[in-house]
């Protein structure tokens, strides 16, 4: 337990302390989602639904985090692969699941610092009006949806152990879709929903969708917990469904790959 | 060096760019990144519309919902060129070490990149047709919202058809310009640059809304007369230029070109052309 819990911090320690090497790029990246925020929001203020502005500013927060469970958690074991990290890990004396776990950590504190500075400078320059009523309710919302969102991205890293550089490919599929269906500019649940019914049961499924509707209904609707109970009720079945799988899952690509020889396996 | 000859290459390299684009992926994904990806990018922002409208109890105008719709759709090809220019560079000077192979080819680098842009236009034609097709059959059956597109002119089709490859061609050559010189932006400098024309380059809404002091990008960017001459070849009541919507992108071709050679003369000087493992 104690080696696991240090194989936590020290796969955490790696990967904030590489975004401070260099902390410009903390302003650079958070740059490139306000350009497309800035841009749904004045298509909001164009078409004249201007009060509802900030749903794209939750959205661009959000979408920080979902680029970085794609980019830097799902694809990670891949990278490791390719720079022959891969192997270490895999002869550690440690729980895989901590890698993972020290991984997400690291990644939720870099990416919460970004998403930070995305939402100050989008609320600042677009004016956002923030009705925030309960901020316990969006705490909790915000801590369950990462909670629920890393368990994917653990999952997509172990389903991604043996794959060659279409995960690349993969991870572009599913960037735009994702963005669609999970609401990041609009709501995609709910009755103002453009989806028909089983599409919204689908996009319920991703971690994000109530995630950033219950966000959106925090900060810029001003509802409280009471009537954010289904939110929290789905966030937490995904999050209890999520994390035993990408456990089940590492252990059975980690054999899978053993018996097959491909876990050191580079440019396929 | 002859025409045949640098037809030759330029083939060759487009044979490598489709290899990286569609082959190296199983049809599945094939589908997904060529489809459905872009197709999820044009339904993103007409979608914001509609439910913003809905949100505010206001009605759909089908003329901006199409001019939206038109505006992404054809978006696609700028967006399918930038990242790949973002891209390549690093991949072939870090990933794969064959850019110094490319350079001291007979052809080099220019020829190269004309290759790999004629695979993106083929990638790109495949998203640019599957998304129009589908985006409009979606809105017009599934959603109920009609598209205005009341008739084609295919003049004014095909003259912003070649002024969007040409706008897209400039990116393509522009971008590696600046990656030669570092390996920090492979993955940002494309979403700045999109980022940027999403709010400049009348994909969603005219520039001018922004602030009317924005209104003289919509004659510098290469990306605006196209898409309002499309959106005229299909009918909306918008204004178009033909002078301006080649010369624009032209213009910047041009430039484009001669950035990229004086990059790639520069890039020699500093010994950057097989620089790996610059972290």
């Amino acid at each position: 337990m104690k080696t696991n819990l240090r194989a936590v911090y020290a796969r955490t320690y790696v990967r904030v302390k590489s975004q401070f090497r260099e902390p410009e790029w903390l302003i650079s990246d958070a740059l490139i989602p306000v350009m497309v925020v800035f841009a749904a929001a004045t298509l909001y203020r164009v078409s004249g639904s201007q009060q509802i502005a900030g749903f794209a500013v939750v959205g661009g927060v959000m979408m920080a985090f979902w680029d970085n469970v794609l980019w830097l958690m799902a694809s990670q074991l891949y990278w490791e692969k390719e720079s022959g990290n891969l192997d270490l890990f895999i002869i550690a004396p440690v729980s895989k699941m901590s890698i993972l776990l020290g991984m997400s950590l690291g990644s939720i504190i870099n990416t919460s610092i970004r998403a930070a500075l995305i939402f100050l400078i989008a609320t600042f320059v677009l004016k956002v009006e923030i009705n925030l009523a309960d901020p316990l309710a969006l705490l909790l919302l915000f801590v369950l949806t990462l909670t629920a969102l890393y368990g994917l991205g653990m999952l997509m890293s172990s389903l991604y152990l043996l794959y060659g550089r279409s995960v690349l490919n993969l991870n572009d599929v599913l960037t735009e879709p994702v963005y669609l269906l999970s609401g990041l500019y609009f709501p995609t649940i709910g009755k103002h929903s453009p989806f028909p019914a089983i599409i919204q049961f689908l996009a319920s499924l991703i971690p994000l969708t109530f995630g950033i509707d219950g966000l959106r209904r925090t900060i810029i609707l001003g509802e409280s917990l009471g009537s954010l109970v289904s939110h929290f009720a789905v966030l937490a079945v995904l999050t209890a469904v999520l994390i035993p799988m990408a456990w089940k899952t590492l252990q059975y690509m980690e054999n899978l790959g053993r018996r097959q020889g491909r876990l050191s396996l580079r440019w396929m | 060096m002859d025409v045949k000859k640098y037809l030759r290459m330029v083939s060759a390299s487009a044979w490598v760019g489709w290899q990286v684009e569609s082959n190296w992926t199983e049809p599945l994904i094939f589908i997904g990144l060529q489809v459905i990806r872009p197709l999820a990018s044009t339904l993103l922002f007409p979608l914001l519309y509609v439910v913003g409208m809905s949100f505010v109890g206001g009605k759909t105008d089908p003329s901006y919902l199409t001019y939206i719709v038109i505006g992404t759709v054809f978006f696609i090809p700028y967006i399918s060129a930038a990242e790949t220019a973002g891209q390549v560079i690093s991949q072939d000077r870090e990933r794969y070490g064959v850019l110094k192979s490319i350079y001291i080819t007979e052809a080099s680098l220019t020829p190269y990149l004309l290759g790999r842009f004629a695979a993106v236009v083929c990638t790109a034609l495949i998203s640019t047709t599957s998304s129009l097709i589908i985006a409009y059959a979606t809105f017009m059956y599934v959603f109920n919202l009609p598209l205005t597109m009341t008739s084609i002119n295919f003049f004014q089709l095909s003259t912003a058809v070649i002024a969007v490859l040409i706008g897209s061609a400039a990116l393509f050559y522009l971008l590696p310009s600046v990656n030669l010189h570092t390996n920090k932006l492979h993955w940002s400098l494309a979403y700045y640059v999109l980022g940027f024309l999403y709010l400049t380059g009348d994909i969603i809404f005219p520039v001018s809304s922004l602030t009317h002091y924005a209104t003289f990008l919509t004659y510098i960017i290469p990306v605006n007369q196209a898409l309002n001459m499309l959106r005229a070849a299909f009918g909306l009541p918008i204004e178009s230029n033909v002078y301006l919507t080649l010369t624009t992108p032209a213009g910047w071709l041009a430039f484009s070109m001669v950035v990229f050679n004086l990059s790639v003369k520069q890039a020699r000087r500093k010994a950057l052309l097989d620089r790996i493992g610059w972290w």
